[in-house]
């Protein structure tokens, strides 16, 4: 069974991707707190991390930087899913991402999204 | 002449009487003409010249009402008109008259009467001015006078003598006069004194006279000495009357032979004056008092004309007419015992000469006689100087016809001349300048600071170069010259003065003067555009953070407004999905509507973030080089599922690949928008999409072609506009979204391409894009 983390902020929409991904038999574990995101991903087998941008404490470019800079989880696919399409456009590390998606999203392409990276 | 002039008056045909108005006008003598009645008919111009009078204040008057009259005079004058008319002619008088001018002058008169068929019609009166000649007389005859009382009782002889010739009385002078005992000549007879019969015979003749007229007479006589010497004497008799009778004659004799000698000296030097007369190379001629020539000499032949033919003619036939007036007033001045010197035009038989000529009065005991005229052929030097003044009229014309005008001054600065042009440039004449310094012309200041100038330069004699000064015109407007000039040095090196031209500057300098003021106005304007530059770069930093912001706000509440956005989307799909259980239709369709203006929602709200970061410039490009065709595919394949499920078609016409560059997902943005458009407003026909790629010169042209409803006119040209939502598209359920045209015109813009839009009502739209193939990164 694939593991997602789902590093966001807002727990209604943690929820609601939990509800979505869970119904196509993808385990969701999920965090508010972007400092631990590099240790669960080590310690869970994370498949795929579907990261907020605007995060308090620590955004979601620095987890990003982070996980991208650890030996352990730098090949783990990362999909953004933000409202802030400006920050991604305008960085470059950011867009190495897997995937971007903006929010809203459809449902429907986030399973889709999602069942393409993890395989 | 006079006879002459009555006879004129007698033949009087039309020729005859305009010849003798002209000499009338012409005589040297004042001449005035009175009728029976007394009245003044005519009087010449001498007359006028004579009395100062104008012909108004004399013609028409009766003589005794003359102004020129004096008072006491005029009853003698009334007896001397009746007995004239009477026909007794008076001989030559002397009389005064009074000049306009109220000089009191002495004069000669001449009185003459004019008849007609032997009856006399008139008189005339021929008046000369010989005050000069009466003073000249009246200081002889005082100096005269004082000579013989300095002389008496030394060398002079007194004596008496009887009617009869006998002596009755001698002063002891004449022991040393002539040897004689006075004592013993007493008595004798006169007679033995006289060295010749002849003037013998006239002092007894001049007793008898003196007897008769009771008046004083002198004679000069040859004196025989006791030894026999003869000498000149001159006596002077004075009648003694007692009772009425003369009864002896009081004389004065006096020693004369040195006088005498004089006087045949003079003989000889006029022997000797005519020699010269007669052989001198210049014309000489001698005329009488009436301008009658008395001779002339032989020189007179190498004017092609005869001593014969001019001798008893007047001067003036020799003179042509334009030279009368010149030569009768000289011949005035001879009269009064002056010289006259000038040129005159001479008629000669090869044609008119310019002659000088030199005139001088011929005098004789002090009265002048006749007058000597001296004439010389400066016909060759006439010619020279001709030329000369023809030079001078060619500089003058010249400087006139400069747009400057040349000037002379004197050492104090005084204008000696200047050309006709200054009458253009300051309006006053030329003579108006003579006398009057530059610097009357100018306005005080000026004239004070231009003074200082010109007294610094004189100084040092130095050029005066390019001295600007302002003056007044006579009309009073200012006038800018331009002055320029060199010093006038004499042979002892001192300045005489300056000579230079003036320049009309007017113009130049009024256009200087605009332009500076226009240079001053403009800096002026530079401060102000400099201190509003400064004030609008202020206003845009603050605009600019303003604007920063206003950005981080926009985005900030964009990103606020998605994350509810995202839950209300997310749960309302959950639902729609049926994930928490079923639904019924209604349900179903009414979460459709709340998914799609989520949608809406969140599609406005990106597109205002992004219009506003066109708008302020924040908006970011990222160009790289990418073949076009390679984007459109990649857009096509994202729309191909929804076309698919519309029974739609979209065709893209390759032919080559174009290389361009561009901000990949801009341009995705760009197709994506326009594709999108034509699916929301295809029509009830199947939908197609054309796409073409075409080069045309430096651009590449991209052709998107739909067969949609198309636009109306009318809206098409609001297209651009924001917020803009044709009117077809709120028909749709879905509201169209006019920021979306906005934002691609904002992409295609930053890439230095152009956007069109093209279409017709129910046929369908074509947007025709061009990006240059050549584009710089930004």
């Amino acid at each position: 069974m694939k593991k997602v983390l789902v590093v966001e902020d807002s727990i209604y929409i943690t929820r609601a991707i939990k509800i979505i991904l869970e119904k196509e038999g993808i385990s969701v574990l999920s965090t508010s707190d972007g400092s631990k995101v590099v240790e669960i991903v080590r310690n869970k087998g994370i498949d795929l991390v579907i990261l907020d941008l605007m995060m308090p404490g620590v955004s979601g470019k620095d987890v990003f930087k982070m996980l991208k800079a650890d030996q352990d989880t730098k090949n783990v696919p990362v999909l953004i899913l933000s409202a802030r399409i400006d920050y991604y456009l305008n960085d470059e590390e950011l867009k190495t991402c897997d995937k971007f998606m903006t929010k809203p999203f459809d449902n429907k392409e986030l399973v889709q999204e999602v069942k393409k990276l993890i395989g | 002449m006079n006879g002459k002039s009555s006879h004129q008056i007698k033949s009087s045909p039309h020729e005859l009487e305009d010849k003798f108005l002209r000499i009338f006008e012409c005589a040297p003598d004042g001449i005035i003409i009175v009728n029976l009645k007394g009245k003044v008919e005519l009087c010449n111009q001498a007359f006028i010249d004579l009395t100062g009078y104008s012909k108004k204040d004399i013609v028409g008057r009766h003589f005794s009402k003359l102004p020129t009259i004096i008072r006491r005079d005029i009853l003698n004058y009334v007896r001397l008109f009746k007995s004239l008319i009477k026909g007794k002619i008076k001989k030559p008088f002397e009389f005064k008259w009074r000049r306009k001018d109220g000089a009191i002058r002495f004069g000669e008169i001449r009185i003459n009467l004019i008849k007609k068929d032997k009856k006399v019609i008139g008189v005339q009166a021929f008046l000369r001015d010989i005050t000069e000649r009466k003073k000249t007389e009246e200081e002889l005859f005082s100096s005269k006078e004082n000579y013989k009382l300095l002389t008496e009782g030394l060398q002079d002889v007194i004596f008496r003598v009887s009617t009869k010739g006998v002596l009755e009385y001698i002063s002891p002078a004449i022991k040393e006069f002539g040897g004689y005992t006075p004592e013993k000549e007493v008595g004798n007879f006169i007679a033995k004194y006289f060295a010749t019969k002849k003037e013998f015979l006239y002092a007894l003749q001049l007793i008898k006279k003196i007897t008769i007229d009771k008046k004083k007479a002198s004679i000069q006589f040859l004196y025989k000495s006791k030894k026999g010497e003869p000498f000149y004497v001159e006596v002077t008799a004075k009648p003694v009357i007692k009772g009425g009778k003369v009864i002896t004659l009081q004389c004065v004799m006096r020693d004369i032979s040195e006088h005498k000698k004089s006087e045949e000296m003079l003989k000889e030097s006029e022997e000797r004056y005519r020699t010269l007369f007669h052989t001198a190379g210049e014309v000489v001629i001698q005329s009488d008092l009436t301008g009658k020539i008395i001779d002339v000499n032989k020189a007179v032949e190498e004017y092609g004309l005869q001593r014969d033919e001019l001798i008893g003619k007047t001067l003036f036939y020799f003179l042509t007419r334009e030279s009368w007036p010149q030569a009768k007033r000289d011949f005035l001045e001879q009269l009064r015992g002056k010289s006259t010197e000038g040129e005159t035009q001479v008629r000669t038989p090869g044609g008119v000469k310019t002659a000088y000529y030199k005139d001088s009065p011929i005098i004789k005991n002090g009265k002048v006689v006749g007058v000597l005229t001296i004439i010389r052929d400066i016909t060759e030097r006439k010619k020279i100087e001709l030329n000369l003044m023809e030079s001078e009229k060619r500089f003058r014309d010249i400087s006139n016809s400069m747009a400057d005008w040349i000037w002379e001054v004197d050492k104090s600065g005084k204008y000696t001349f200047a050309s006709g042009k200054v009458k253009q440039i300051l309006g006053y004449a030329s003579e108006e300048l003579i006398g009057k310094k530059p610097f009357d012309f100018m306005p005080k200041s000026e004239a004070q600071r231009v003074k200082e100038i010109f007294t610094r330069i004189a100084k040092e004699k130095g050029p005066l170069i390019d001295i600007e000064n302002w003056n007044l015109t006579k009309n009073g407007k200012r006038v800018c010259l331009l002055t320029n000039g060199f010093p006038i040095i004499d042979d002892k090196g001192s300045l005489v003065g300056y000579r230079g031209v003036d320049k009309d500057i007017t113009e130049r300098k009024m256009a200087e003067e605009a332009l500076k003021k226009k240079h001053r106005d403009l800096m002026e304007k530079e401060k102000e555009i400099i201190s509003v530059n400064r004030q609008l770069e202020k206003l845009n930093e603050e605009l600019m953070r303003q604007d920063t912001l206003k950005d981080t706000f926009l985005s900030n509440i964009s990103h606020e407004l998605r994350t509810p956005l995202t839950s209300i989307r997310t749960y309302n799909q959950l639902i729609y999905d049926q994930v928490f259980g079923p639904i019924n239709k209604k349900q179903k369709e009414s979460l459709k509507i709340t998914l799609e203006s989520a949608d809406y929602l969140t599609e406005l709200i990106s597109n205002l973030l992004e219009i506003s970061r066109f708008e302020v410039g924040k908006m970011k490009m990222h160009f790289s080089r990418e073949n076009i065709i390679a984007v459109v595919n990649e857009v096509i394949k994202e729309f191909q599922p929804r076309v698919e499920e519309i029974n739609g078609n979209i065709l893209v016409h390759k032919k080559r690949s174009y290389m361009l560059n561009i901000d990949k997902t801009r341009i995705k943005q760009v197709y994506r928008n326009v594709i999108e458009n034509s699916i929301k407003y295809r029509s009830k026909r199947p939908l197609r999409i054309e796409i073409r790629h075409s080069k045309i010169k430096n651009f590449v042209k991209i052709q998107i072609r739909d067969n949609g409803i198309g636009i109306s006119k009318r809206n098409i040209k609001h297209l651009f506009n924001k917020f803009y939502q044709a009117e077809q598209a709120m028909t749709e359920k879905r509201g169209g979204v006019g920021l979306g045209l906005s934002i691609i015109k904002h992409i295609i813009e930053a890439h230095k391409g152009t956007i069109m839009i093209d279409s017709k009502l129910g046929k369908g739209t074509t947007v025709t894009i061009c990006l240059p193939i050549k584009q710089n990164r930004q």
